[in-house]
C-alpha cells in the first residue's frame, strides 16, 4: 500500500478493501483487474487500491465462501478469473456496510460539525 | 478450496495483461503500458508468497524447518543423542513391558461372560493350610442343591488322556468338566457345540471337544473331525466342538463331561474336583462366603469322618488363577519404573549439563535478537525429536519383549498367553511419554529462564561457581540411592535363590532318567497284569549297559502340584485312641519299590525297606518318612507302630505295618518343607500310572531313547511321557524363582549401569566446566595426584550421600522383597555388604577416568582454550 510522490489518493483503510470488494460485485461478476479499477473509478480515483494485496483479499473471500471464481473470457477476449458474489457474500455485505456506517457515525461524533482546518 | 500456485500465478498475468491493455486503450505506449502495470501491482512476489502462507498452515513449514535444524544440532553432538536415546527407550520399554505384563494377568478381566461373577469355590483347612482342598463329588453335588448365592456351580479335574489311532499313541493333559462348565463361563466353541446336560450322566457316551490347538496339531485343523470318533483311553469318543484353547480355568488340550460313578458319590473325602461358580446378579462375595460356610459347617456335622475341620472359601476366580504371581509382578513392575526413574534423572542431568554448555551460544543468538519464543520452540524441537524417537524404540523394545512373556507359559506366568499389548498398553506408554516430556519441559523452561546476557557473554564459565550445580548434584544422589535399593533387592534375591538351589532336597537327582507310564485299565484290568508289565519293563532296563538300578514310584519328588492335589491319606494308628477326624494324621501317599529309593539315594534310617514278600496277597506294609515317625513312631517306641489308611479310594481293612523310616523328600516344592508321606510297596497296589527311574553312569538323556523303546517292545500301544532327568525337575521347580531373580537383577544392573553413566557424566562434565581452575591450580604447583583427589572427592561425596539416602530407605525394599525371599533375612548384612561394594567400586570406576583425565591435562593448552 503505497502513496505514491505527490499522489493524493488514500491509502485504504486497513479492512475496508474487503467491504469494497463485495460492494463492487454485487454489480456482477467480475475479475480482479475489473475490481480494482472500478474502486478507483467509483472513488473518484480518490482511492488506490495496490493490485498486490488485491488479490491475497480475493483469495481470503473466497475462502471463506463469500465469493466464487471460475475462470472466463473478457470483454477484450482474454483469459481472466472471473469473481461473482455468493449469498453468504451478499448477507455478509449487508452486515458490512451497517458496521461500517455505524463507524463513520461515531467517529463523526467525536470529530464534531465544524470540519477539521485551521 | 485448494488451489495450485500456478494458478494463482495465471491470475497475476491475467491482471497484467489487461491492465496493460487498459492502460494502453487509455493511450499509454506498449511498452509503458507494460511497465506501468507492473508497478501498479507492485511486488508479484510478496503476492505469491502471502498466496502461498494462506494456502500452507505455516506452523508445519516451520515444524519442518525446525525438525531439520535439530536433526543437525543433534548429529553434531551424536553421543547425547545416542546416549538420551537408549535411556528414554530402556527406562519407558522396560516399564511399558511390565506394565503388559500387569495388564494382561492383573487388570484384564477373564475372556468371560461378566467375569466379575464368578468365583473358585474350595475348602481350606485352617489346622494343615497347605492343605488347600477342592470338593468331593457328594460335596459338590450337596453345594449345588443347597448354595443359593449363586445361579450355578461347575467342577472339573484335570485329567492325563491317552489319544490312540491316527499316529502313535500320544498322552495329552486334559480336563473332566461338568457338563454345564462351559454354559456357567460364557464360552462358545470355535466349532461344533459343547455339552449337553445328558452328557454329564454316567453311562453315557463318550463325546470330547477338543482344544483348537490340538486340533490344529494332531488333527490338521479338519474341520470334518467333528461327529467322527477318536480313541481316549482306549474308548471310543465322538468329537462334538472345538474349544479356543487357553479357555476354560485350565490349561487343557481336550474336554470330556464329568459323570459321577456310583462309587464316588460314597467318597467324601476324595478331594479331587475344582470347583467354579458364577454368583447371582448382584450377589455379593462376602454373602456367598458366608453361606458357603455355613454349608460347610452343617457338612462337618453330618459327616464328621469327612468333612470335619474343613471350611469353606469363594474366591474371585481371577485372584485364584493368577495367586502368588500378582506380587511378584507388582515387584518387577516396581523394579522396571526405578530403572525409568534413573533413566529420567541421568537424562535430565545430561540435558541440563548440555545446555549449560550452549548457553553462551543461546545467550548470543538471545542478544542477536531470537525471541525466547523462538529459542524455546527450537530447543523444544529439539528434545521432541529425541523423545519421540526414544519412545518408538521402547515401543518396538516392549514388542520384542511381551513376545517373550506371551510364550512362557502358564507354569511361569498365569494368562501369559493374555500378554499383549493392547490399547491399554499403548495408553500407557503414552502418558508415561508425556510425563517425562512435561518433567523435561520444566527443566528446559528453568534452564532458559537462567539466560543472562550479561555473565554468560563475558565469559563466565564457572570457574568456581557453579550455577545449577545443587540440581544437578540432588539429581545424581536420588539416582545413586535408587540403584541401590535395587540393587539391594537384586542382592537378596539371588541369595534367595542360591539357597533355594542348595536345599536339601532329599534325594540325589544326578544321573536319573524318569519316564512315565501310564496302563490303561481297559487293556490291564487284573493288577497282576499291571504288576506283570512293570516288572518286565524294570527288568529290560536293568540290563541295559551303564543303568546301576531301576525303581518305580507314582509321583515324582517335587513334581506333586500344590494345594495337596494327588493321593492323600487319612491315617489311623492303632491304640492311639478314638482321633477325631480333624486330628488324624494326613500324609502324602506314595507308591513305590525298594529300588526307587536306591536309585534316588533317599536314605534308610530305621527299619527296612520292601521285600519281595511284601506281595498282594501277604501282611500289608507300608514304610513312612521321618517327619511322620516323629508323630507315630517316636524314637522312644521301640515297636513299630500298625496304621490303617483311608483314602479316596476306600480304607485299609486290616492293620497295615510300618516297616520303616526314611529321611523326608521335598514333595511340592523345593521351598517347602518335606510332606509327612506314607509309601506303600508297589506290589500292594498295582497303580496303574507309574513313573520308572533309572540310575545311570552318565548323562541320563542318553538312555531316553533306550528305555523308550523298552517300553514300546513291551507294548506298542503304550505312550511314555514325561522323559525327563530328576536334574531337570529340580531345575523346573527352580524356573519361577529363578525367572524372577533374572530380571530383578537385570533390572538393577540397568539401574547401576545407568548410575556409573551419570557418575561419569556429571564429572565429565564439571571438570570441562573447571578446566580453568584445575590448569591454574596445575600451575600453581599442584601434582596430578592432588588433582585426582579433588575430582574424585567430588565423587565420593555424591557417591556417600546418595548411599546413605540409600541405606535410610532399606525398609522399603526390604518390605516389598520380603515375601520373595528364601531363607534370607530382608535386613542381611551381607546382602547390603555386597550393594554398597558395588555401588562404590562402581562408583570410584566412574570417577577415575574422568579423574585421571583431569590430571592429566597440559595446564598451557587448557588455558589457552579459554
Amino acid at each position: 500500500m503505497s502513496t505514491q510522490g505527490s499522489d493524493q489518493r488514500d491509502e485504504l483503510l486497513r479492512g475496508t478493501l474487503d467491504l469494497l470488494i463485495l460492494r463492487t460485485l454485487k454489480f456482477g461478476p467480475q475479475h480482479g483487474q475489473g475490481i480494482a479499477r472500478a474502486i478507483q473509478q467509483r472513488s473518484g480515483e480518490a482511492l488506490l487500491v495496490d493490485h498486490g494485496s488485491l488479490y491475497p483479499a480475493l483469495q481470503r473471500l473466497e475462502e471463506r465462501a463469500w465469493v466464487r471464481a471460475e475462470w472466463g473470457t473478457s470483454d477484450n477476449n482474454r483469459r481472466a478469473r472471473f469473481y461473482t458474489l455468493t449469498p453468504i457474500g451478499r448477507k455478509q455485505l449487508t452486515s458490512e456496510i451497517g458496521r461500517w456506517q455505524r463507524l463513520v457515525e461515531s467517529i463523526e461524533r467525536i470529530l464534531g460539525p465544524e470540519p477539521l482546518r485551521e | 478450496v485448494r488451489r495450485s500456485q500456478e494458478d494463482f500465478a495465471a491470475e497475476i498475468r491475467s491482471h497484467l495483461e489487461l491492465e496493460a491493455a487498459q492502460l494502453a486503450r487509455e493511450g499509454v505506449s506498449e511498452a509503458d503500458a507494460k511497465l506501468e502495470a507492473r508497478k501498479k501491482f507492485g511486488n508479484v512476489g510478496t503476492a505469491q508468497e502471502r498466496f502461498y502462507r494462506s494456502m500452507h498452515v505455516m506452523l508445519l513449514d516451520d515444524l519442518w524447518r525446525d525438525v531439520r535444524h535439530s536433526t543437525r544440532v543433534l548429529a553434531r553432538t551424536p553421543g547425547f543423542a545416542v546416549v538420551a536415546i537408549v535411556l528414554l527407550a530402556l527406562g519407558i520399554g522396560a516399564t511399558t513391558t511390565l506394565f503388559s505384563a500387569v495388564n494382561g494377568v492383573l487388570l484384564r478381566p477373564l475372556p468371560y461372560q461378566r467375569p466379575e461373577q464368578l468365583v473358585a469355590v474350595g475348602l481350606a483347612n485352617p489346622r494343615q493350610p497347605h492343605l488347600r482342598g477342592g470338593a468331593s463329588a457328594p460335596d459338590f453335588l450337596d453345594w449345588r442343591e443347597r448354595a443359593r448365592a449363586f445361579s450355578d456351580l461347575a467342577a472339573y479335574r484335570p485329567w492325563g488322556f491317552v489319544i490312540d489311532g491316527n499316529g502313535e499313541p500320544e498322552r495329552v493333559l486334559g480336563v473332566k468338566a461338568s457338563a454345564n462348565l462351559f454354559r456357567l463361563l460364557g464360552v462358545r466353541p470355535l466349532l461344533g457345540r459343547t455339552f449337553l446336560t445328558s452328557e454329564g450322566q454316567f453311562g453315557s457316551s463318550g463325546v470330547v471337544l477338543l482344544s483348537e490347538r490340538l486340533w490344529r496339531r494332531r488333527f490338521g485343523g479338519d474341520s470334518s473331525i467333528i461327529g467322527t470318533g477318536i480313541d481316549l483311553d482306549g474308548e471310543r469318543h465322538i468329537v462334538i466342538g472345538i474349544i479356543q484353547s487357553g479357555l476354560g480355568p485350565s490349561d487343557a488340550e481336550l474336554w470330556t463331561p464329568l459323570a459321577f460313578a456310583p462309587y464316588e458319590l460314597t467318597q467324601r473325602g476324595n478331594r479331587s474336583l475344582s470347583v467354579v461358580g458364577r454368583l447371582q446378579p448382584g450377589m455379593q462375595l462376602s454373602v456367598a462366603q458366608a453361606e458357603m460356610q455355613s454349608i460347610a459347617e452343617s457338612l462337618a456335622k453330618t459327616y464328621p469322618d469327612a468333612d470335619a475341620g474343613w471350611s469353606a472359601r469363594v474366591a474371585p476366580l481371577k485372584d485364584e488363577i493368577v495367586g502368588d504371581t500378582k506380587t511378584s509382578l507388582v515387584l518387577l513392575f516396581s523394579a522396571t519404573c526405578a530403572v525409568l526413574l534413573v533413566a529420567c534423572t541421568n537424562l535430565a542431568n545430561l540435558i541440563l549439563a548440555r545446555e549449560q554448555v550452549r548457553q553462551r551460544e543461546l545467550t548470543i543468538r538471545s542478544a542477536l535478537g531470537a525471541g525466547t519464543h523462538r529459542l524455546i520452540r527450537q530447543l523444544g524441537t529439539e528434545y521432541m525429536l529425541v523423545l519421540l524417537i526414544g519412545w518408538l524404540g521402547a515401543l518396538l523394545l516392549s514388542f520384542v519383549a511381551t513376545q517373550f512373556f506371551e510364550r512362557l507359559g502358564p507354569e511361569y506366568l498365569p494368562r501369559s498367553g493374555e500378554v499383549a499389548i493392547d490399547s491399554a498398553v499403548l495408553w500407557f506408554a503414552i502418558v508415561a511419554m508425556f510425563v517425562v516430556g512435561i518433567g523435561l519441559a520444566l527443566l528446559l523452561v528453568r534452564q532458559l529462564a537462567e539466560i543472562d546476557l550479561t555473565t554468560s557473554i563475558k565469559g563466565g564459565s564457572g570457574t568456581l561457581g557453579n550455577p545449577g550445580g545443587l540440581l544437578r548434584d540432588s539429581l545424581l544422589v536420588a539416582q545413586v540411592a535408587i540403584s541401590f535399593l535395587l540393587l539391594l533387592g537384586g542382592t537378596l534375591l539371588i541369595m534367595s535363590f542360591l539357597r533355594a538351589g542348595e536345599t536339601v532336597l532329599g534325594f540325589d537327582p544326578a544321573n536319573v532318567l524318569s519316564v512315565t507310564v501310564s496302563l490303561p485299565t481297559d487293556r490291564y484290568p487284573a493288577p497282576d497284569q499291571r504288576l506283570e508289565f512293570f516288572r518286565e519293563l524294570t527288568d529290560r532296563v536293568q540290563v541295559r549297559n551303564g543303568v546301576t538300578s531301576v525303581g518305580l514310584v507314582s509321583s515324582l519328588p517335587l513334581s506333586r502340584s500344590a494345594g495337596g492335589a494327588g493321593p492323600l491319606a487319612e491315617l489311623k494308628v492303632e491304640g492311639d485312641g478314638l482321633q477325631s477326624a480333624a486330628q488324624v494324621p494326613r500324609a502324602n501317599l506314595v507308591a513305590a519299590t525298594s529300588d526307587y529309593f536306591h536309585s534316588l539315594r533317599i536314605r534308610l534310617l530305621r527299619g527296612r525297606l520292601f521285600s519281595p514278600d511284601d506281595k498282594m496277597q501277604r501282611r500289608p506294609v507300608a514304610i513312612i518318612d521321618e517327619g511322620l515317625a516323629e508323630r507315630i513312631w517316636p524314637r522312644s517306641m521301640s515297636t513299630p507302630p500298625r496304621i490303617r489308611i483311608g483314602t479316596s479310594l476306600g480304607a485299609d481293612t486290616a492293620w497295615r505295618e510300618v516297616v520303616g523310616v526314611v529321611n523326608g523328600v521335598k514333595a511340592t516344592s523345593v521351598e517347602r518343607d518335606p510332606e509327612p508321606t506314607v509309601y506303600l510297596p508297589y506290589a500292594q497296589t498295582a497303580w496303574p500310572t507309574m513313573a520308572l527311574v533309572a540310575r545311570t553312569v552318565s548323562d541320563p538323556a542318553s538312555y531316553a531313547a533306550a528305555v523308550r523303546r523298552d517300553v514300546l517292545d513291551l507294548d506298542p500301544s503304550e505312550p511314555v511321557y514325561n522323559v525327563r532327568s530328576l536334574e531337570q525337575v529340580v531345575d523346573r521347580a527352580l524356573a519361577a524363582r529363578r525367572f524372577q531373580t533374572l530380571l530383578f537383577t537385570g533390572f538393577a544392573l540397568i539401574a547401576l549401569l545407568l548410575a556409573v553413566v551419570g557418575v561419569y557424566g556429571l564429572l565429565s562434565f564439571s571438570i570441562a566446566q573447571r578446566t580453568r581452575e584445575l590448569a591454574i591450580r596445575v600451575a600453581l604447583g599442584a601434582q596430578a595426584r592432588h588433582v585426582k583427589r579433588i575430582v574424585i572427592r567430588q565423587a565420593a561425596v555424591r557417591v556417600g550421600l546418595g548411599l546413605t539416602m540409600g541405606l535410610m530407605l532399606t525398609p522399603v525394599t526390604s518390605n516389598f522383597v520380603r515375601s520373595f525371599l528364601f531363607e534370607v533375612n530382608p535386613w542381611d548384612l551381607h546382602a547390603m555388604t555386597i550393594a554398597v561394594f558395588l555401588l562404590v567400586s562402581a562408583g570410584l570406576l566412574a570417577s577415575y577416568v574422568p579423574a585421571r583425565r583431569a590430571a592429566m591435562a597440559d595446564p598451557l593448552i587448557a588455558l589457552k582454550r579459554e
